[in-house]
């Protein structure tokens, strides 16, 4: 499998080139173009444990996510697969296959909208313990990132790389993933509560530790609401 | 301090490296990420009554948060705006002075004082706000101000007249004249979907967003439900 | 036409179009879309299908206004900027092969080019009624815009592409819409649009545009941020603190 990231940093693509009986994981409703012999099928991957009531509780706190699976078949083909918002997408290793490309190799936890893609060999579990999702009306939750190969990362703005060493300060809407060698809290930014609120930094994630932050340069709910809030009302 | 604009001019953003003792000052909201020893107070902009003008009719925050870098190293501070787009900077001198629409500033340092001052009634009517933002220059020296657009942001000198679509202004000298008008007379405007343009007179700069929200607003209104 | 008379700046994710008009010379554009111009450059708006079939339209969500500028006595700059962040693409039509393209993504052409908006058999090609496609024939120069970024894909075989993505392509090729089943999302919350596997497959030699993203993801992230609908005193009090506690954003 080859591929290709084209039309960076705002209006990225992942051009995707699959040898025969190869395989890739993606997002549901990322295909944008694919050579006609492709198969795809689209599941719904929900998130594990505590048996069927915690499968139930994790899916009404929004934790589920469609996912499709493109096959190559008996002859190669390519696709293209893109983001839902406008900007870029990035490659990260994952185990060895990380330690081959020259990074860590560490397992990621994702923020569920920036993950777009990824190998077989990648596993991608619904719902971080640690972690929850009390981002203020945002139906956030994260992914587990383990396993062997490739995950293609979408952001919102373009992704910047942070190596941490010390401690990093991150406004919660603009995290895309982080390596889970770091240690994190959540908190305010700033010396006070009212700083948080007036200020409008409002919650941050403090990194400690050391390993890689990646971050997005833009904040999609502030933008959403920047255009939402312009567009005609809608029924409730 | 020393910083760095990146992926313009679709996701503009600065990248800023206080030196120890620096301050910066952005508009609330701005901050990234940034490392984890720096401190910021959070302050009305330009005093409460300035910066309730500006919040009720000029759309600027009520807040600004000034970043310091208390440490004895260089520390880094990422900064951005709601918008996507582009990022400009501008230096002004002491006696230069520039007006912001509603929503450009970002943040500055060096002296420049910030000023809500009266932009008509016909402003507010094409929905720029009853308010616009003034930037003058600090008393000596100069100043840097940080400004952004939805879009890429284009230079141009006004030389005379031209006509601007209001929503694609950002910032322009504030010795030209502006007229708002209909763009081809009142069904012309209707069924043109130009609506009011803004007729410039004089010399100056002005500073053009190649998007404008209110453009993609009109854009996305009739494919919603 | 020279490359002189026209310039594409802040691709590929903000483009702008500058025209340079001759004397007298007249562009047609997409209404609404002109950013700046200079005051010798006259505007006469014109519907496509007439007056009362252009509102009837207006109202059921398809609609092509077009607008004609023309530069009065002496050459004039015109800045035309479309309504969605993207790219524009530049086509020029020599009378051999007709464009088709999503109607959203017009921006500009010469008065030689003529557009047609009643282009039937292609019902239902794009989920949502909103979106149609045009056909641009006759000769000259046409600009048309993206979501975006462009991908220019010269088709050679069998090749399917969403119909969310498709921007322009070649009336050479074979175009027929499927749903690929493989691609829908079953049990799908209502409301959102798209989801469904509406793809177009191309067959034989052509080109098709590609846009890097759809628009349907936009309008239904922005779908959440959207006021709501108050139809009592209840939801009014709790606009009224929403509206106070905004200046605390």
């Amino acid at each position: 499998m080859e591929f290709d990231l084209l039309k960076r940093p705002d209006s990225t693509v992942v051009h995707v080139s699959l040898s025969p009986h190869e395989e890739i994981l993606a997002e549901a409703g990322a295909m944008v173009a694919m050579s006609g012999h492709l198969q795809a099928e689209t599941t719904l991957r929900k998130g594990k444990g505590g048996g069927i009531l915690g499968g139930l509780k994790r899916m009404l706190a929004g934790e589920s996510i469609f996912l499709s699976t493109f096959r190559s078949g008996n002859s190669p083909g390519d696709l293209y697969l893109a983001p839902k918002l406008m900007g870029d997408v990035c490659h990260v290793g994952i185990g060895s296959t990380g330690s081959a490309l020259g990074g860590s190799g560490s397992g990621l936890v994702v923020q569920s909208t920036g993950y777009l893609a990824s190998t077989p060999g990648v596993v991608v579990d619904l719902g971080f313990q640690g972690l929850k999702s009390f981002f203020s009306g945002e139906s956030i939750f994260w992914l587990d990132i383990s396993g062997d190969g490739v995950v293609f990362l979408s952001s919102f703005g373009a992704i910047y790389e942070i190596e941490v060493d010390g401690s990093y300060v991150v406004d919660t809407g603009h995290i895309v993933a982080f390596e889970k060698t770091l240690t994190f809290t959540v908190t305010k930014a700033g010396g006070s509560w009212l700083n948080a609120i007036l200020g409008g930094e409002g919650l941050v994630m403090r990194f400690q530790g050391h390993g890689k932050l990646y971050c997005q340069t833009h904040n999609a709910g502030a933008f959403g609401q920047l255009v939402g809030s312009q567009l005609p009302a809608r029924e409730a | 301090m020393k910083y760095d604009l990146r992926y313009n001019p679709a996701f503009a953003t600065l990248f800023v490296e206080l030196q120890p003792g620096e301050r910066l000052t952005a508009e609330a909201g701005a901050m990234a990420s940034m490392d984890g020893s720096l401190d910021f107070v959070t302050t009305f902009s330009g005093g409460l009554f300035t910066a309730l003008l500006k919040r009720f009719f000029g759309g600027e925050s009520l807040f600004v948060n000034t970043f310091h870098n208390p440490t004895s190293e260089p520390r880094t501070l990422v900064l951005t705006q709601a918008n996507i787009g582009d990022i400009h900077h501008i230096k002004i001198k002491a006696g230069e002075s520039i007006c912001f629409q509603p929503g450009a500033y970002i943040a500055h340092m060096g002296g420049v004082t910030i000023q809500a001052q009266w932009a008509g009634f016909r402003s507010w009517i094409a929905g720029e706000g009853l308010f616009k933002l003034k930037i003058q220059g600090p008393p000596q020296g100069s100043g840097l101000v940080f400004f952004g657009a939805y879009g890429g942001i284009t230079e141009r000198r006004v030389q005379g007249d031209l006509i601007v679509d209001t929503g694609h202004l950002v910032a322009y000298s504030p010795q030209l004249k502006m007229q708002i008008k209909l763009a081809g007379g009142l069904l012309g405007s209707i069924t043109s979907g130009e609506g009011l343009v803004n007729r410039l007179s004089g010399q100056g700069k002005i500073y053009l967003q190649s998007r404008s929200i209110g453009g993609l607003v009109k854009f996305l209104t009739p494919k919603l439900r | 036409m020279t490359v002189e008379t026209y310039r594409i700046d802040h691709a590929p994710a903000y483009a702008g179009l500058t025209l340079q008009l001759k004397a007298g010379e007249t562009m047609v554009v997409e209404s609404g879309a002109m950013a700046t111009m200079d005051s010798c450059i006259t505007l006469k708006s014109k519907m496509k299908g007439g007056l009362l079939q252009g509102l009837g339209r207006m109202l059921g969500g398809e609609s092509l206004f077009l607008s004609e500028f023309t530069a009065e006595g002496r050459p004039g700059q015109l800045y035309v900027c479309p309504g969605v962040p993207g790219d524009i693409e530049h086509y020029c039509l020599d009378g051999s092969r007709s464009l088709l393209i999503q109607s959203s993504g017009f921006v500009a052409a010469r008065p030689t080019v003529t557009i047609d908006t009643q282009f039937q058999g292609m019902k239902g090609f794009f989920s949502g009624e909103s979106l149609f496609l045009l056909r641009a024939t006759g000769t000259g120069d046409i600009w048309f815009s993206s979501f975006g970024g462009i991908l220019e894909v010269p088709v050679t075989g069998d090749y399917v592409v969403d119909t969310g993505y498709i921007v322009a392509f070649e009336d050479s090729l074979n175009y027929s819409v499927e749903m690929l089943g493989g691609l829908s999302l079953q049990g799908l919350r209502t409301g959102i649009l798209g989801g469904d596997g509406l793809v177009c497959r191309f067959r034989g030699q052509g080109k098709v545009w590609i846009q890097t993203r759809r628009l349907h993801n936009l309008i239904n992230f922005l779908e959440p941020f959207r006021p709501v609908k108050s139809s009592d005193s209840l939801t009014s009090g709790f606009s009224l603190l929403k509206f106070l506690g905004s200046f605390f954003r």
